[in-house]
């Protein structure tokens, strides 16, 4: 028994108006079979018709279909605090965070050359100690969603900031797509100029209790 | 695109223009003047038509008469059994010939005419008037189970475009004249010229216009009186046709289903032979040669067979020398074999008499085998013959007019038309049920080449998408930072940007849309590249054809795509851009 299609699933097949395939209808441009009065498409002839007449009847590859609203909570939940990473100077640290991340996600990305990249174009320092190093490319690393990952350095490094401060902790950002990562950047940023936040991260705290910390910062902000 | 300076050809052009603009006498109503312009161009089309159905005429006239002298010479009893080789020999030559120093492809004819009509005419060559016309004389003179109206009129359409080149004309009048060339040369060959203006109309050109009908008519005209003049009025069949009964009228339905099947069978064998003959040997003469040489063997035990076969055709509709039932049967499958066999193994020529012949064959038996039924008043078998050629050759090339004007012209007889029309609309509707096209379009079908004016594939295939390329863009580098961005965007008139790398090659476009609500954030100024929040859309490239391209608009569902050439950033192209001149080219071309 071949599959009959009612008038709705055929519009949604053809992705055309409603209207346009009544009109199509009843001037007879489209084969159907006429069931009480109600049109019944048989799948695979209205394939072949709309192949033949060229229609595109395909999926569409979804450029434009939006993510959800990227949560920087859950990203900085799924990345994780990574402290006290080898730290003698940017490359060393890109290495110990590519092999800890590595093993985090679940992935096999060459972390520090993808960041590295980044930061020859322009410095990731936001000043005030901190930086948010990402690759070029959003979407490399194949991940499911969005993570963002906090890095404590043992010591200090030079990042080349533009207010000259050595870098205390980095934000990696690995975003899905373009429009998370401008999310997240943006959200991370604004987060990063709360003060108190600020002067929390400067006292070498633990990783639990920075977790803690990010939450109720957003939580407030939120409210 | 004209090959010659304009200034040497100046002449030509004064020609060809001078009815137009003698007729259309400036300052009146436009339209009016327009009409009076259009009315001369028809005028001087039909001009040209005569003189290429004059010259079709002869060379149909020609080309007949030398096979018909070849045959002469090598059909009598006197050679034995050299007759076996005679196709061998013939049909060697033949593609030796064409293809070492014609340096001409040795086509099939009619499918050469139909892509010349839809993908320009530089693909109808000078040449092929000589090698087709030397070729067919040698594969049917020297007995290849074939006939000659394919190659003629492949020679006729030939013709016409040497005419409208040697008047310098456009592409869209040259095309126009390989209709008249074709319809010229199968008036001639038939003697029957509403088979030439039916044939071209609906097979080759597919359009019905003044332009194509009136100097299609003039050639058809000319080339038959031509025929007329040289080789007499004669009528191809003779044929005393009796009165058909409602009985047999019935029974033609039944012949059309049986002549659809056959032709179904016909034309599918014909690829099945050429593949079997490519496994052979890549040397095409020697195929070519083989293949002679089974239609040779054949021909020694059958010699009906051998060549166009209408000799057999008449001999079936006049019935002085009752053949058996077993004779005919036997000559049809032979004769689907031998003609299977020359075109297969590359011998020039076309299906046209051979669908006829066969037509005419299983049209006998099955009128032999009616007269076995206990029916009342069934019409006699001759008369069946007649109606399985229409329906032959119906099925064969999806022309039921061409089956019915041709029957009834080449036996002058009107008096059959009811039978005919039965057998050909039957035919036709169980042919068209197994093949999507005809002998001559399915390859072309197959391979996406088969684009008649005005339907939206040539619509697409005659946009050319650099013509409509928008290239007022800024555009970004990847590695572009939000801050410099927002220092374009100021100046900037469009709400996208199209990002290259640094090859220039094009890897994204970033939208105003998405990038809107960030762009106030000085944070982020140096912290965001334009390579991190463009979005990856398909490239056109500029080689893929057009309805590619508008596939990734419908697969990515954006108005704008990037175009590249050979990886490199061209510009953009829109929607909109693109359907407007669509528009504007199906306005141009709609008659």
């Amino acid at each position: 028994m071949p599959q009959l299609l009612t008038l709705p699933e055929a519009v949604k097949l053809l992705r055309v108006p409603a209207t346009t395939l009544q009109r199509w209808i009843r001037l007879g441009e489209v084969p159907c079979q006429m069931r009480n009065g109600e049109a019944r498409f048989q799948k695979n002839t209205l394939l072949a018709w709309a192949k033949k007449k060229h229609l595109f009847v395909g999926k569409t590859s979804g450029i434009t279909q939006q993510r959800q609203q990227a949560n920087l909570l859950a990203a900085l939940e799924r990345g994780g605090v990574h402290a006290k990473l080898s730290a003698e100077n940017r490359g060393v640290l890109f290495q110990d965070l590519e092999t800890r991340l590595n093993a985090h996600l679940h992935t096999n990305a060459p972390l520090a050359t993808l960041l590295e990249e980044r930061e020859q174009l322009a410095s990731t320092a936001i000043g005030q100690g901190l930086a948010v190093p990402h690759p070029q490319t959003p979407g490399m690393l194949e991940l499911s969603d969005s993570v963002v990952a906090i890095g404590l350095p043992k010591i200090p490094v030079e990042f080349e900031a533009a207010d000259g401060e050595p870098i205390i902790a980095v934000f990696v950002l690995l975003s899905v797509d373009a429009t998370h990562h401008l999310q997240l950047l943006a959200q991370l940023t604004r987060l990063l100029r709360n003060p108190e936040l600020m002067g929390f991260l400067h006292t070498q705290p633990l990783p639990d209790a920075l977790l803690e910390a990010f939450r109720k910062s957003l939580d407030s902000a939120a409210h | 695109m004209p090959s010659s300076k304009p200034s040497e050809k100046a002449w030509t052009q004064r020609l060809t223009d001078f009815l137009p603009r003698a007729l259309g006498s400036e300052g009146d109503d436009p339209l009016q003047h327009l009409q009076r312009v259009s009315a001369g161009e028809t005028a001087i089309m039909m001009l040209s038509a005569l003189g290429i159905g004059l010259v079709c005429g002869l060379l149909a006239i020609g080309l007949n008469a030398s096979v018909h002298a070849v045959r002469g010479a090598l059909g009598g009893s006197e050679w034995g059994p050299w007759v076996i080789l005679f196709p061998a020999a013939g049909m060697g030559l033949a593609v030796y010939l064409i293809r070492s120093l014609m340096k001409d492809f040795a086509g099939h004819g009619v499918s050469d005419v139909i892509q010349g009509m839809a993908v320009g005419t530089k693909s109808l060559r000078r040449r092929m008037i000589a090698s087709r016309f030397i070729g067919s004389l040698l594969t049917v003179g020297s007995g290849g189970s074939t006939g000659l109206e394919g190659p003629i009129v492949c020679v006729g359409g030939a013709w016409g475009t040497l005419i409208g080149r040697w008047l310098d004309m456009n592409e869209r009048r040259k095309r126009l004249l390989i209709g008249y060339g074709v319809a010229g040369a199968v008036a001639g060959i038939f003697n029957a010229p509403l088979t030439g203006l039916i044939f071209t109309l609906e097979i080759i050109v597919g359009e019905y216009t003044a332009l194509t009908i009136l100097p299609t008519i003039i050639a058809a005209v000319s080339a038959t009186e031509v025929s007329r003049l040289l080789a007499g009025n004669k009528i191809t069949f003779h044929h005393e046709i009796a009165n058909f009964s409602p009985t047999s009228l019935v029974a033609c339905i039944a012949l059309g289903v049986l002549t659809g099947l056959l032709s179904v069978v016909f034309v599918r064998s014909l690829p099945w032979w050429e593949s079997v003959f490519a496994r052979l040997t890549e040397r095409l003469w020697i195929r070519a040669a083989t293949g002679g040489l089974l239609v040779g063997l054949l021909g020694y035990w059958f010699p009906e067979i051998l060549a166009e076969g209408y000799v057999t055709t008449q001999a079936f509709l006049t019935a002085e020398v009752r053949p058996t039932l077993l004779f005919v049967l036997g000559f049809v499958l032979l004769k689907l074999v031998a003609c299977g066999v020359t075109l297969g193994s590359g011998g020039v020529g076309g299906v046209f008499a051979p669908s006829l012949v066969i037509g005419s064959g299983v049209g006998l038996a099955f009128g032999m085998g009616l007269q076995l039924l206990p029916l009342e008043g069934i019409a006699e078998e001759t008369a069946f013959a007649l109606t399985g050629m229409t329906g032959m050759v119906t099925g064969v090339m999806h022309g039921p007019l061409t089956g019915i004007f041709l029957v009834m012209e080449a036996t002058r007889g009107y008096s059959l038309i009811l039978p005919l029309m039965l057998t050909a609309s039957s035919a036709m509707v169980v042919s068209s049920y197994f093949e999507s096209g005809s002998v001559y379009t399915r390859e072309l079908i197959a391979r996406g080449h088969l684009m008649r004016r005005g339907t939206d594939r040539y619509l697409l295939h005659t946009l050319n998408i650099r013509d409509i390329l928008d290239r007022d863009f800024d555009i970004l580098r990847d590695t572009m930072l939000l801050g410099e961005f927002v220092e374009v965007f100021k100046h900037a008139h469009r709400n996208y940007f199209p990002v290259v790398n640094k090859e220039q090659q094009c890897v994204g476009v970033v939208f105003l849309d998405d990038v809107r609500s960030y762009l106030f954030d000085s944070q982020l100024y140096p912290l965001v590249t334009m390579g991190t929040i463009m979005r990856n859309l398909p490239n056109i490239d500029l080689q893929e054809p057009t309805d590619e391209a508008l596939e990734k608009f419908e697969t990515s569902q954006v108005w704008s795509l990037p175009v590249v050439e050979n990886g490199r950033f061209l510009g953009m192209l829109s929607k909109s851009t693109l359907f407007d001149h669509y528009r504007r080219e199906l306005q141009i071309q709609e008659t």
